[in-house]
């Protein structure tokens, strides 16, 4: 096991930057997830520390030693491939110890490596089978026991559950998880999910246009988002987003918006004030408005769109002047499309970005 | 499930044509082949199994034998081997690309009476290149007698043969091999494979439907290959270039025995779907036993 | 522990040194291997140029000359002037060629694509049997139909017109050209189809507007390889036609030079006036056949 360090790791293809100086450091045993949407430089990072691809500049470290100029079989990492990449001409088996025999292990010793993995991931029964002969899940089971056959210095995960249906997927999600806990490795994680990565990951690096928007712990992204794309990517639903000019009403400072206006508390007002411009983004997440009847004193006014009833919680969809939000209230809530309400923000856990920036405030 | 008339009409010119033009003298030359034909004589008497039977114990008959096993094997190994080698590098990404893979396809496209005459030409025991050129290096001392000579004349035809073959093995596993897929590669590249060992357990395995099917087209392409070994030798010198294929065309066309050369036809054709037939059976039987234990 | 990245202004790349071009040894013996293989193809071809540049006696100098001292079109002029004894005869020659080869492609390709479209459509037993046809077809030795074929042209009263070549020629290509395109009709959805029909096409219309447009690679291939099968054709041209007006190159070829004592040169050049065709076709067009041979053949 060992630690991996980025250090101004950059990517370009002609004139196309895909990963933008980029660095960070993967310290030993950490589980760390690289999320972002298609197109972030998640993948072309990943595909750097494995060695499938050169860097244009930057230098990749793993355990110590440079590895820019390894290729990935000297580099000691295991990877799980997006569609598995299982060998279909092997048998399971032979698919489990191909990498040590590729590395002229003895067979004694391959023997058992392949026994232990098998018995690992409950596959053991699978080892005579072809792979087009698996589920998906034992696919995906195989290809985990190939890297976990060679007990390498990191293990490199691209995008391993996505083709894998819903329930699979949990199921998976937690075994990986129990597998990282049993043996403590290192562990690079890709994915597109934010809430994999959330449930399984130690840190989280989220990713956007090549550039490491925000690196911390699930609770700190989740808590103190960045920017508002760490913000909006990040949780589910999508947190609800609102542009407004930071003004003044009677002493007390407020937010414009379009059809709407907020006072601030003390401690928002000092935030609003330091965007240079004046103009602000607010930031709420569904649960931390409350959807009050129109008589209610507090809050803003407000008008329902629609009510997505799920059992447990239920879903308004509201036109805030001319912006739709949605907030969430308990099941029990009943609504009429076009019911004026008012609508009550926790200021506590409101978030403000910087309208021209998009950092947070 | 029955469909609508109008749908044959889509398949009935293509059908039709090719009963007229390939099933009718398939049956014509199997009826011929049971026939005896006199030069002489306008009377072909039916002869029952006596062609055949005169064929197979003629030690002649083995000779051309050997000799094609030697020219259809050969030409299709090499062309196949030089093939693959020529998929394998064109495969890769480099500037003028297709330019170069247009120009390797070029002895393929050409008519093999305009090959046959060059390498004629490029064999020629006075004037031709080769000897010209080996002469003037001082590697040989005399001219070498390409197809004169009854122990040169079949490589230097096989290598006439590959020459021209080639291209196709390669542009059918140049197909097959933009099939394999990039992240299996990936993968043995991470767990330590090296180029060699990349193309033994990925890159065969998955173009072993291609490899079958170029190696058939091949073979079976090399021995009906008529019209180049009878422009450069007409199966001489002596009949040390004498194929199958020649010998039926000297049969029928020379000696005007249509029976004769019906009954050969009718022998090589079976030889031939044999030989298909178990090829692909060693070749797939493999595998379906391997998934057949799983 | 959080470290932030604000949004960065993007295309900031400062590259820090280039990265070292490592010099594999796999690279260097490929481009070596490359470098053979093109002089293997192509130094016959150009060896075929360099004689047809050549005056009789130039062409027989020992040791052989790669470029022509004095090189002459005197060949080339020969052959292609219209007037004097032989280039009206290799100009006719060149023509039926022409003649023929079109005729045959498109016939050919007019046959085979509603046959592959049917084949892959309306469930006709499968691919395997296609491909069976077309081993078979090249399995039987050709040159024996000559007998068969004779006398059923003979019986048509084709014997000596080009009709009898023609329609010899399109079976040669026609399972294969009908394996190819059944491959590339099988890759494209019926939903297409259904949904002009829904749309109020005929099955046909839905077919020539929509369905064959985006099977002409494959359609071009077999064009192609029709094309260039019949131009290259000589054993059924030299049985068939008889008539000097009507031969085709191949054969023209060979009539001409057994006449005289062989002048390499000429030959040389009719060799080369008789491949440009073909070669400048396949070059223009070679992207659409391998597309049509990866599409067609290899997705088995």
């Amino acid at each position: 096991m060992a630690a991996v360090v980025l250090d101004d790791v950059v990517k370009a293809f002609g004139d196309v930057v895909a990963v933008d100086h980029v660095s960070f450091t993967i310290e030993d045993g950490e589980f760390i997830a690289l999320v972002g949407p298609s197109g972030c430089g998640k993948t072309t990072t990943l595909n750097m520390v494995a060695g499938l691809i050169e860097l244009t500049s930057g230098t990749i470290t793993i355990g110590g030693v440079v590895v820019n100029d390894l290729d990935p079989k000297d580099r000691d990492i295991a990877m799980v491939f997006q569609n598995y990449a299982l060998y279909p001409s092997k048998s399971v088996g032979e698919n489990l110890a191909f990498p040590l025999q590729m590395r002229k292990v003895p067979r004694a010793e391959i023997e058992a490596r392949v026994k232990r993995a098998a018995e690992m991931l409950s596959i053991t029964q699978l080892l005579n089978r072809r792979p087009r002969q698996l589920s998906g899940g034992q696919q995906q089971r195989v290809a985990l026991g190939r890297a976990l056959v060679r007990d390498p210095k990191a293990f490199l995960m691209d995008e391993p559950l996505s083709n894998l249906d819903a329930m699979l997927r949990v199921q998976m999600r937690t075994e990986i998880k129990r597998l990282h806990q049993e043996l403590s490795t290192t562990v690079i994680y890709v994915t597109h999910d934010q809430m994999e990565a959330m449930t399984m990951a130690d840190r989280i690096a989220v990713m956007s246009g090549g550039v490491v928007q925000q690196l911390g712990t699930p609770n700190e992204i989740y808590d103190q988002p960045a920017n508002m794309f760490v913000a909006g990517f990040i949780g589910s639903p999508t947190m609800n987003f609102l542009r407004g000019q930071v003004g003044t009403d009677g002493g007390r400072t407020v937010v414009h918006g379009e059809g709407w206006e907020l006072p601030l508390t003390d401690t928002n007002s000092v935030r609003a004030r330091a965007s240079a411009t004046g103009e602000v983004i607010l930031g709420a997440r569904h649960n931390t408005m409350t959807v009050l009847p129109e008589s209610a004193e507090a809050g803003v006014p407000a008008r329902i769109y629609t009510v997505e009833p799920t059992g447990d919680l239920t879903y308004v969809h509201l036109w805030l002047g001319t912006q739709q939000l949605v907030a969430s209230a308990p099941g029990t809530f009943r609504g009429a499309a076009n019911q004026p309400i008012r609508l009550e923000f926790d200021q506590a856990r409101l978030y403000l970005f910087d309208a021209t920036t998009e950092r947070a405030l | 499930m029955s469909r609508h008339r109008t749908d044959y009409l889509w398949v009935a010119p293509a059908l039709l044509v090719m009963l007229l033009v390939i099933g009718y003298p398939f049956v014509y030359t199997i009826d011929l082949s049971f026939y005896d034909t006199p030069p002489s004589s306008a009377n072909w008497y039916f002869n029952g199994v006596n062609n055949y039977t005169q064929i197979l114990s003629d030690p002649f008959f083995w000779a051309v034998t050997l000799n094609t096993a030697f020219w259809s094997v050969g030409s299709t190994v090499l062309a196949f081997l030089i093939g693959l080698g020529a998929a394998l590098v064109i495969q890769r990404e480099f500037v003028g690309r297709s330019l170069v893979r247009g120009l390797l396809m070029i002895p393929y496209v050409i008519s093999y009476v305009a090959a046959a005459y060059v390498w004629r030409w490029l064999y020629h025991s006075d004037y031709g290149l080769i000897s010209g050129v080996l002469y003037d290096a001082y590697i040989i001392d005399a001219p070498i007698n390409f197809l004169d000579s009854t122990s040169n004349v079949m490589p230097s035809l096989i290598i006439a043969n590959v020459w021209k073959e080639f291209p196709f093995a390669m542009i059918m596993l140049l197909a097959g091999l933009q099939t394999v897929p990039q992240q299996l590669l990936n993968a043995a590249r991470v767990d330590g494979a090296n180029a060699w060992n990349r193309f033994w357990h990925v890159t065969v395995p998955t173009l072993r439907g291609v490899i079958i099917i170029t190696s058939i087209l091949l073979f079976v392409g090399n021995l009906n290959s008529f019209g180049l070994v009878w422009i450069m030798t007409g199966g001489g010198p002596a009949n040390a270039s004498q194929i199958w294929i020649t010998e039926v065309y000297t049969l029928a066309f020379q000696s005007l025995q249509y029976g004769r050369a019906s009954a050969y036809s009718v022998i090589l054709f079976i030889v031939m779907l044999a030989l298909g037939y178990f090829y692909v059976r060693a070749l797939t039987s493999g595998s379906r036993n391997r998934e057949a234990r799983g | 522990m959080t470290t932030v990245a604000g949004v960065r202004p993007r295309g900031r790349v400062a590259a820090r040194g280039w990265p070292r071009p490592r010099i594999k040894t796999l690279d260097v013996i490929a481009t070596l291997w490359l470098i053979l293989l093109l002089a293997f193809a192509l130094i016959p071809m150009l060896w075929m140029l360099s004689t047809s540049l050549k005056g009789q006696f130039a062409a027989l100098a020992q040791p052989p000359e790669w470029i022509p001292s004095h090189p002459t079109l005197d060949q080339y002029q020969t052959l292609l002037s219209p007037t004097g004894t032989v280039g009206p005869v290799f100009l006719r020659y060149f023509l039926n060629s022409m003649i023929v080869s079109l005729t045959t492609t498109a016939l050919g390709v007019l046959i085979a694509i509603p046959a592959a479209y049917a084949f892959s459509r309306f469930q006709f037993p499968g691919r395997d049997v296609l491909f069976f046809a077309v081993l078979v077809r090249n399995m039987f030795p050709v040159v024996v139909f000559l007998i068969p074929l004779f006398i059923l042209m003979r019986a048509l009263h084709l014997v000596n017109t080009h009709w009898s070549l023609i329609l010899t020629y399109m079976t040669f290509g026609l399972p294969l050209s009908i394996w190819l395109l059944k491959g590339f009709y099988d890759n494209i959805p019926e939903e297409l189809e259904r949904a002009a029909r829904i749309d109020g096409a005929s099955r046909f219309k839905a077919f020539w507007l929509i369905i064959m447009p985006l099977s002409s690679p494959g359609i071009i291939a077999t064009a192609i390889y029709a094309f260039i099968g019949a131009w290259n054709e000589y054993v059924y041209a030299l049985t068939f036609l008889n008539s000097e007006s009507l031969l085709t190159l191949p054969v023209g070829l060979q009539h001409f030079f057994t006449e005289f004592a062989t002048n390499w040169p000429g030959l040389m050049a009719a060799a080369f006036i008789m491949s440009v065709p073909v070669v400048v076709m396949f070059m223009l067009l070679q992207k659409q056949f391998v597309q049509a041979l990866t599409e067609g053949a290899v997705k088995a």
